[in-house]
Parts: structure tokens; sequence; C-alpha cells
């Protein structure tokens, strides 16, 4: 169909787009797009890409139960009524928190050429990829979950309000962190690497293998800075039903504002310097 | 009309030290009329570009239009390599908020305006970078703007596609304003009216194209 070459104008008659949308009109469409077209992308760099997701948790899960088979025998000294129950709900907190602040790191110099478009700022493409990573640790927990009771368990759920909302406290922690780290790494490219190095025993402190009181009163009172180890604790609280997590969520919340608030002024400041 | 009131852009260089690309500039550029910019290079002039897009912040000062600046056209940096050229489209057309029919609609026409052909379907990986810049052509034309900004538009494609590029600005001409950075002097003779000279001692307006590229000419010969 050669009809507008035919025609005098090369240009027909489009469709005009909606003017004067307000901020948030902009923010949500923006966001919805930009969800959609990463969904597609990173299927489109790998067919397995959802799959690796699951693996990293599951890898780990698997790694600690057996080194606890071994080193403890048949008697375990866990809360719950198996040790992968245990492990399981260490490793997906843990992981979604890890993931979203992962997620964040190097999307202002990774998607440059977007932030031509107006309507995409740095923040959009961040919270967008927390979203998606934060989603799909979720999926992993549903699927954990389905598989145990397909097994034949019981559900081990003694607070699924309060898993929701442990985990969306994480997935805010995350983005809050993330956008910290981020926008300092962003401008002075240095700081990244002090970062990834103080970041990296993070796994080993934040209660994935071990929950607040099994730990030393000594040591207890130094982790317990950790705000992803509250996280964690409230996640393993809300599941095992003989579990009563001394964990603090005004500490938690506590950090999540203090963070968010040096993460969005300093993200405001600079955001010349980002684009 | 868009009006450049005191703009100052520095960068920062090592040290505290900071380079200034222009500082206190004020101008103004008509509504309507196609305005080439030139420059020697580093004067500034994608910078400006750059800055008249809201694609960067200025130090001081302010950028006020009386109608809607595009996005730099024929920029294919934003485009995600891993799916097709519909899809990339269909994203732009959302993050400006068309609905699902109008999207559809204008995606249609930036497949038959870019004459990708199958490739439309591919994923942007595939492109060549003239297949690339003829997709975010076609995509910012699909778009109505008061003012459209083009920096060097010489990747956009083949002779063929180049052509039917300039027929669209002549087209345009007297609708929206085309404002233009390149260094094909003749080019700009031929697509601009009015011409913007960014000199060494600030920005010069100039009503008539000629004289600006004039007074580019006998700058750089009295060096």
């Amino acid at each position: 169909m050669n009809a507008s070459q035919d025609n005098d104008t090369l240009i027909p008659p489009l469709p005009e787009r909606p003017l004067g949308r307000t901020s948030w009109q902009v923010f949500v469409g923006s966001m919805r797009a930009f969800l959609l077209r990463e969904m597609m992308n990173q299927f489109g760099r790998s067919r397995l890409g959802y799959v690796w997701a699951l693996a990293e948790p599951a890898a780990t899960v698997a790694v600690l139960a057996g080194l606890h088979a071994v080193v403890r025998g048949g008697h375990h000294a866990l809360y719950g009524e198996s040790p992968i129950v245990f492990f399981v709900f260490g490793a997906v907190p843990y992981f979604l928190y890890a993931n979203v602040v992962a997620a964040a790191q190097g999307v202002c110099n990774s998607q440059k050429g977007l932030f031509n478009y107006r309507q995409i700022k740095p923040i959009d493409v961040l919270l967008a990829r927390g979203v998606i990573d934060g989603l799909m640790m979720v999926g992993v927990a549903v699927v954990f979950l389905a598989g145990w009771w397909w097994l034949g368990h019981s559900l081990p759920l003694s607070d699924p309000l309060q898993l929701l909302w442990a985990l969306f406290s994480l997935f805010v922690l995350g983005v809050s962190v993330g956008l910290v780290f981020e926008v300092f790494g962003t401008i002075y490219p240095d700081l990244r690497k002090v970062i990834s190095m103080l970041t990296r025993p993070m796994f080993f402190i934040s209660g994935v293998f071990f929950t607040i009181d099994m730990m030393p009163s000594g040591l207890r009172e130094v982790l317990l800075w950790n705000p992803v180890l509250h996280g964690v604790d409230l996640t393993r609280g809300a599941v095992l039903p003989e579990y009563e997590s001394p964990a603090s969520w005004s500490y938690l919340w506590g950090f999540i504002l203090v963070a968010q608030f040096i993460g969005l002024a300093a993200y405001r400041r600079y955001l010349y310097r980002l684009i | 009309m868009i009006q450049v009131h005191n703009l100052t852009k520095s960068y920062p260089l090592e040290g505290f030290s900071r380079y200034f690309v222009f500082r206190g500039i004020s101008f103004e550029l008509p509504s309507r009329t196609h305005v080439g910019i030139v420059g020697r290079n580093g004067a500034g002039k994608s910078t400006l570009l750059r800055l008249l897009g809201g694609m960067e912040l200025p130090d001081t000062g302010q950028v006020r239009s009386d109608g809607l600046i595009s996005p730099p056209l024929g920029l294919s940096s934003g485009f995600a390599q891993k799916i097709s050229g519909r899809n990339n489209a269909r994203f732009i057309c959302r993050i400006n908020g068309d609905d699902n029919a109008a999207a559809r609609e204008r995606v249609e026409f930036i497949r038959e305006f870019s004459e990708l052909g199958e490739f439309f379907e591919r994923p942007v990986e595939t492109y060549s970078s003239g297949m690339k810049a003829r997709l975010a052509f076609s995509i910012s034309m699909s778009f109505r703007y008061d003012y459209y900004l083009i920096d060097e538009l010489t990747a956009v494609g083949d002779q063929k596609f180049r052509a039917k590029a300039q027929a669209t600005f002549a087209e345009k001409k007297g609708q929206a304003s085309i404002i233009m950075v390149s260094h094909n002097l003749q080019a700009l003779q031929r697509d601009c009216e009015v011409g913007l000279y960014m000199s060494p001692r600030g920005p010069l307006y100039f009503d008539d194209i000629g004289e600006a590229i004039a007074a580019y000419k006998k700058d750089q010969n009295t060096r």
C-alpha cells in the first residue's frame, strides 16, 4: 500500500496524543510502558531468564540444607518442621532485597539513551526494574509454597499478612538503598567499589541461615544494626508458627525512611548529572 | 517562540574547575520557521539543543517555549535491543500517553514510513545503523510537535530515505519549526530560513540563514 506516497502529504493526520497530562499520569504511563518493555527485553535476552531467577535461591537453599544435614545430622535445632522451609524463607527475603538493590545499580549509565525522552527519568527505570525483580522473588515464594503443598506437606504459613508486609518492607528497603547507592555511585564512580566491598558480607549477616535469637547476646547487639536482618527475621516470624521474631518493625521502617530521604534528596539535587 | 534567558551550562573538569560551554546567553527563536545552527566543534551547538529539549538541565537560566519541543530526532540509542522495531515504537507511543487504538494507528504509520519491511518485526539488534536511524526518524515524525530538534541528520539512511526526510521538512514549513544543527552548510542553506551562529562571543541570531553562514565562514577565515 503506497497510499501515503501518492497523496500530496507524506504524513497523514495521525491521532493526537493527550497533552497536559499531570505528572502522576505521565509517571504511571511511563512505568507501565517501561515494565512491559523490560519484561519483553529480558525474555529476549535469554529464554530461560525467568528460570534463572528461581535457580539462585534454589541453589542457596540446597547448599544450606545440605550443609545443615552434614553438620547437624538428623537432629536439627532449627525452627519449623523442615530445615528447607527455614532456609527458603531466609533466602527468598534476602534475595528479594539484594536483587532489587542490584537491579538499581547502573541504570543511569546503561539507559542514558532513554533519558532523551523527557517522560522517562532514572527513578522510573529504577523502580520498574525493582518491581520486576521483586515480583520474580515473590513468584519464587509462590512456586515453593505450591510445590510444598503438592508434596503433601501442610502450608507453613502462620501469618500470611505479616509475610506480605515483611516482603514489601524489604522491597521498599531495597529500592531506597539501591537509590542511594546508584545516585552516589554515579556521581563518584570510585564509591561503587567501596560499596560493593562493604556489602559483600551481607549474605552472612542478614539471617539467611540463622534467626536473631540464635545469636549470642554480644554479637546480637552488633548484628541488629543491619536492617535486612530485621526484615528477614520478620519474614520468618510470619512463616514459622513456633517462632516469635524479636526483630523491630519500627527500626526497619525508620531505616527505610532515612535511606529513602537521603536517596530522594540526593536524586533531586544531582538529577542534572544523572541524565 | 522559544525564549532562552540567561542560560549558563558548565561541566566539571578534573578537580574543582569547571568548563563553561556558555555563560549567560539569551536569544529568541521564532516559531513556524526552520532554524539552522552553525558553529565550530565545541561551540555548544549540541549542548544547546539538548538544553532546548530538556534532556539536560542548565546551571542557571531558563528556556521558555509556547509549543511542544521534540526529543532530538533520529536518536536511536534509546531502543531496547532485544525486542522488535514494532514493540519499540509501541513503547514510545505508550510513554506519550497513547491509548491502544491510537498507538495501533501510529505504529502502522511508522511501519509504512520507515520502509523497514520485514525487519520491523525483528529485534533492533539485527538492524544496521541506517535502519535504526530510519526507525527513530519515523517515530519522531509520527508525533506532532511545534519544534523538532535535529542534531546532524547525516546518518538517516540511504539517498532515497534522505530525500524523503527532506521532503518532510519542506512539508512542515509554515506549520512547525525545525531546529537543525549541522556542518553541512549546503543542506542548512537549502532546508532552513533563519540562522543562529554560535560564535566565540556568544550566539548571534540572523533573520536569514545565508547571513549566519557568511558570518561563520568569515570568522573561520580570519583565524
